[in-house]
């Protein structure tokens, strides 16, 4: 379980590494209602680790 | 505004957050916390967020768009790492009594002095320009804030015209009063933690506060300020550019690091934890904190480009809008969060130092130049209290001559990547064994020297401490040692410095420690850093060997503890040891003293206090593989005391759920006696009744009938007693079945048959539904047993007959390799909160909630016996009111 819970936090990190660097930080292009859709893209991704790290710090674990 | 109102605004936020620190430490004293100690340490992890943040996020947004982000992603990135990194980081601390980064290093490494210093010196060199640009902040602001948005600083102003150099003085008292009060390092600083989360709060509300003022009150939102910027701005911030791609990587880089090593998060984050668990907390809580101070970065950026006159540095647009747009209120709450954001850092950042300074370089020094090796406790903290006024003055020093020639965020990045610099020891510290002494030594210097060469001596032409000729014709003449394109490399200044500055650092750091030899002693350190979540954390994990007298050991603690804390100690340390024999040295007391004087003087010093009292000997390997034996074989030992008391819960569990059965099968017995004396006292009193009749009167008319009613009820009474010995045969297993080739449908209308007296006079609607090709099926069973089963099952029917238009319905279906039969009625049917127990024995004994039929209770725990001995099932669905149905399931016998 502590292997586990390990491994899936090293999952997360090399996950939101890869999500904020290029090539996937290059995708966003344009706008979404006039705001441009990088800032969309980076902000959803942040809320992602937010509520991803909360959900992990319930665990009652090690 | 007023040069007072400010100033008085300052010194009364200054007083508050005296106030409540002075409040909050008197609180924790008491054991009384104003609020849980987690959420003031995740609010003080943002003490991150300084003067550069405030002011110069901004400034970097205008000039490279989105790039101001990677100093705040590159923290977030690292939040799933702290649960690893971080936690790991405290428990070595804690149990080593570690309070800062030179001090980990060292003492991983052999508890050098070398390490000590030189990671202490490169530190200090790092980050005392970092704190002079927080001292430059909050002279900018004051100047926008009395002259105008568009004010410059004047550098030619006398130093004691200069507010820096009364906030260094007022920030160095705080940091006096507060923080160094006792010697004990590791002792956790209450009021200043909460000092700093108020901090956080207060940059953070000034900040938000601005945003909204400017991307709601002037303009309709973030959409309306993209919508109104000019095309190139706009273009700023539509992407990335693909060249930008390395600077972003590089910067997350250091940013990554900067949050683990800076000193300050150092402090904060590691040494001033109280409980490992908090550290979840803080690893959403600051993410938050880092969305909600970045969001309005963006708009305020925009709209001081649009407009803020060309004049007015970036950096200062975050006070210059409230005040161009006549808010002078909101420029005040603006000053406020700039003011409380550096001040912050300033407080972490200084006491870190100062301890770096006193317990890692002076007091080993001092101590290597002592003769007797004998220091008072006063002496540490004095020259703590003094680093404290040396380190502001040098940066009020850097801030006056230096810091005003270049942007916020050029400063505070040539720090991030000095502090990149001790992450390969820090690693190799936490998770590499090998690594050793030399290895950190030479990557420590040589990261620091390219650090230098590619960061700080560029810097440095600029104000025309150097020869600008070095930078373009490279030392020695040679171009491909120029400082800004080292071997020829074209990259952004601080990519370029990182790149070589990292490279060079881990490159001589690992080869070096992979072709030297590690000491035994440090080869036992690394064994309790890498393992110390398999270990104790006590002094037994590591080796010491020598001999000294046990009461000059406690001498020198008193000296430096005071008598009270040793005395503390000694006890703390005989409650978990046994009492101590103070003629016989014992190496754990002496790990454990060392480790208490660590806490105090830091690990290099308390290595020399100790040697300077001791005959010790040089520990080889093999005491340490030794050691390493008995400390696994404890483990082991541990780990299967801990398997046995599982083991033991596990069997204490099984032993109640036992004892439960029993008490259980205990209820069904006296069930069980209850019912059956009640049912055979029942037909016992009537047939005396009748008895005693006919006795009195032998010519009695209604003797044939009431001899009959004897008759009767001396049947029902041999039925119990039959159903109770057939019940206990089958509990025991001493009945075997008849095997032979059976058919169901022939067995369910033999049953009907010896039923039909009982069902017609209840006037039952008999309804069949047994499929032509299923009649003539076969399966393996006992025929009298089955019909045992089924008659049951029709007379329980029966029974609960409705008395208006009773009917029983049976049918038959064939499913895979089984008969189902099925009997249902549209009788009583059964409570939901029963159906569970429905084929309990006596259950119906055990059910006071209706009145009872007549019966034992066994009949349908003997028929789940049978047919479950036929390898079948019965189940029943049932709803109240609405009747039952109960289906047998029997494997067919195919030809």
């Amino acid at each position: 379980m502590i292997a586990k819970r390990r491994l899936s936090l090293l999952g997360v990190f090399v996950l939101f590494s890869l999500l904020f660097n290029a090539p996937f930080l290059n995708l966003p292009q344009g706008s979404v209602h006039g705001i441009p859709s990088l800032m969309v893209y980076i902000s959803t991704i942040w809320f992602l680790v937010i509520i991803i790290m909360a959900l992990m710090s319930q665990s009652k674990e090690e | 505004m007023s040069a007072w109102i400010i100033i008085v605004i300052s010194l009364s936020y200054l007083g508050v957050l005296f106030f409540l620190a002075h409040f909050i430490d008197k609180r924790s004293k008491a054991g009384k916390h104003l609020i849980q100690y987690k959420w003031i340490y995740a609010l003080s992890i943002p003490v991150y967020c300084t003067a550069w943040t405030f002011y110069g996020s901004v400034g970097k947004a205008v000039n490279d768009g989105w790039e101001f982000l990677t100093i705040y992603i590159g923290p977030l990135l690292t939040m799933p790492l702290w649960w690893l990194m971080v936690r790991k980081m405290v428990r070595i601390c804690e149990s080593q009594r570690i309070s800062t980064l030179p001090d980990l290093i060292s003492s991983r490494y052999g508890k050098s002095v070398l390490i000590s210093v030189l990671a202490s010196v490169f530190i200090i060199l790092g980050v005392i320009p970092y704190i002079s640009i927080q001292l430059k902040s909050i002279v900018s602001s004051y100047e926008i804030l009395v002259q105008g948005y568009d004010s410059q600083y004047d550098p030619t102003t006398l130093f004691f015209n200069d507010s820096a150099f009364y906030l260094a003085i007022i920030l160095a008292l705080f940091i006096i009063v507060f923080v160094f009060k006792s010697i004990e390092t590791t002792d956790k600083h209450y009021g200043m933690m909460g000092a700093i989360a108020i901090d956080s709060i207060v940059k953070l509300v000034a900040f938000i506060a601005v945003g909204i003022f400017v991307t709601y009150g002037l303009f309709n939102g973030f959409a309306d300020l993209f919508n109104q910027s000019s095309d190139t701005l706009r273009e700023t911030f539509q992407g990335i550019p693909q060249e930008k791609n390395i600077d972003w990587f590089f910067l997350l880089l250091l940013s990554m690091s900067a949050i683990l090593l800076l000193p300050r998060q150092f402090q904060v984050t590691v040494a001033e934890n109280a409980k490992e668990s908090d550290i979840k907390t803080a690893t959403w809580v600051f993410p938050i904190y880092l969305l909600l101070i970045n969001i309005f970065v963006v708009p305020i950026a925009l709209a001081g480009k649009i407009s803020l006159p060309s004049t007015v540095n970036p950096d200062s647009y975050v006070l210059a809008m409230p005040l161009f747009n006549g808010q002078e209120g909101l420029a005040a709450l603006t000053f406020l969060g700039g003011f409380s954001a550096a001040t912050g850092m300033i407080i972490v950042s200084t006491t870190a130092l100062s301890i770096v300074a006193s317990n890692n370089i002076f007091v080993p020094l001092f101590l290597k130049r002592l003769e007797n090796k004998r220091i008072l406790a006063s002496v540490p903290l004095r020259s703590r209290r003094l680093a404290v006024f040396v380190i502001l003055f040098v940066a009020y020093l850097y801030y006056r001559f230096i810091s005003d020639k270049f942007p916020i965020v050029s400063i505070g990045l040539i720090s991030f990547a000095a502090m990149i610099q001790f992450l390969p020891a820090v690693i190799g510290a936490l998770y590499w064994k090998d690594a050793n002494k030399k290895g950190v030594v030479a990557g420590l210097i040589g990261g620091f020297i390219i650090w230098s060469f590619t960061l700080v001596v560029p810097t440095m032409t600029e104000i025309g401490v150097v020869s600008q000729s070095l930078v373009d014709r490279g030392l020695l003449g040679l171009k491909i040692l120029r400082p800004t394109s080292l071997f020829g490399s074209q990259m952004s200044p601080i990519t370029h410095g990182t790149f070589w500055s990292i490279f060079i650092n881990a490159s001589l750091f690992y080869s070096i420690s992979i072709l030297t030899k590690q000491s035994a002693k440090e080869r036992n350190v690394a064994e309790l850093f890498v393992d110390i979540f398999k270990k104790s954390t006590e002094s037994e994990s590591l080796v010491w060997k020598g001999k000294l007298v046990q009461k000059e050991l406690v001498k020198l603690s008193e000296g430096i503890l005071g008598k009270q804390r040793t005395a503390q100690s000694i006890i703390s340390y005989e409650k978990r040891y046994g009492s101590l024999d103070t003629n016989e040295t014992d190496p754990r007391f002496v790990n454990y003293i060392e480790r208490m004087l660590s806490g105090a003087v830091g690990s290099a010093s308390s290595r020399l206090l100790i040697s300077s009292i001791a005959q010790e000997e040089e520990i080889e390997i093999t005491d340490v593989v030794q050691l390493l034996k008995e400390t696994n074989e404890v483990s082991t030992l541990n780990k299967q005391l801990t398997d046995k008391s599982k083991e033991l819960t596990q069997r204490t569990e099984q032993l109640e759920l036992a004892n439960d059965r029993l008490k259980n099968l205990d209820q069904e017995k006296d069930d069980f006696i209850s019912t059956v004396t009640h049912e055979l006292r029942t037909p016992l009193t009537s047939i005396k009744a009748f008895v005693e009749i006919i006795q009195d009167n032998p010519d009695l008319d209604e003797k044939d009938q009431f001899l009959s009613t004897i008759n009767d009820e001396i049947d029902r009474m041999t039925r119990l007693i039959n159903q109770v010995l057939d019940f206990e045969k089958l509990e025991s297993g001493a009945i075997t079945l008849e095997r032979t080739l059976v058919i169901p449908h022939q067995i369910v209308e033999d049953s009907l048959a010896s039923m039909e007296h009982m069902l017609k006079s209840k006037d039952i609607n008999l309804i069949k539904d047994f499929p032509s090709d299923l009649q003539p099926q076969q399966i393996i069973g006992d025929e009298d047993r089955l019909k045992q089963v089924f008659m049951n099952l029709l007379s329980n029917s029966v029974k609960h007959s409705k008395q208006t238009g009773p009917r029983i319905e049976i049918t038959a279906v064939r499913s895979n390799q089984e008969i189902e039969i099925s009997i249902s009625d549209n009788g009583h049917g059964i409570k939901k909160e029963n159906l569970n127990q429905i084929f309990d024995k006596f259950f119906q004994a055990r059910d006071q909630t209706r009145k009872k039929p007549k019966g034992t209770g066994l009949g349908l725990s003997i028929s789940k016996k049978i047919i479950e001995m036929h390898n079948g099932s019965i189940t029943v669905e049932s709803e109240w009111e609405m009747g039952s149905k109960f289906t047998v399931k029997l494997p067919l016998e195919l030809k």
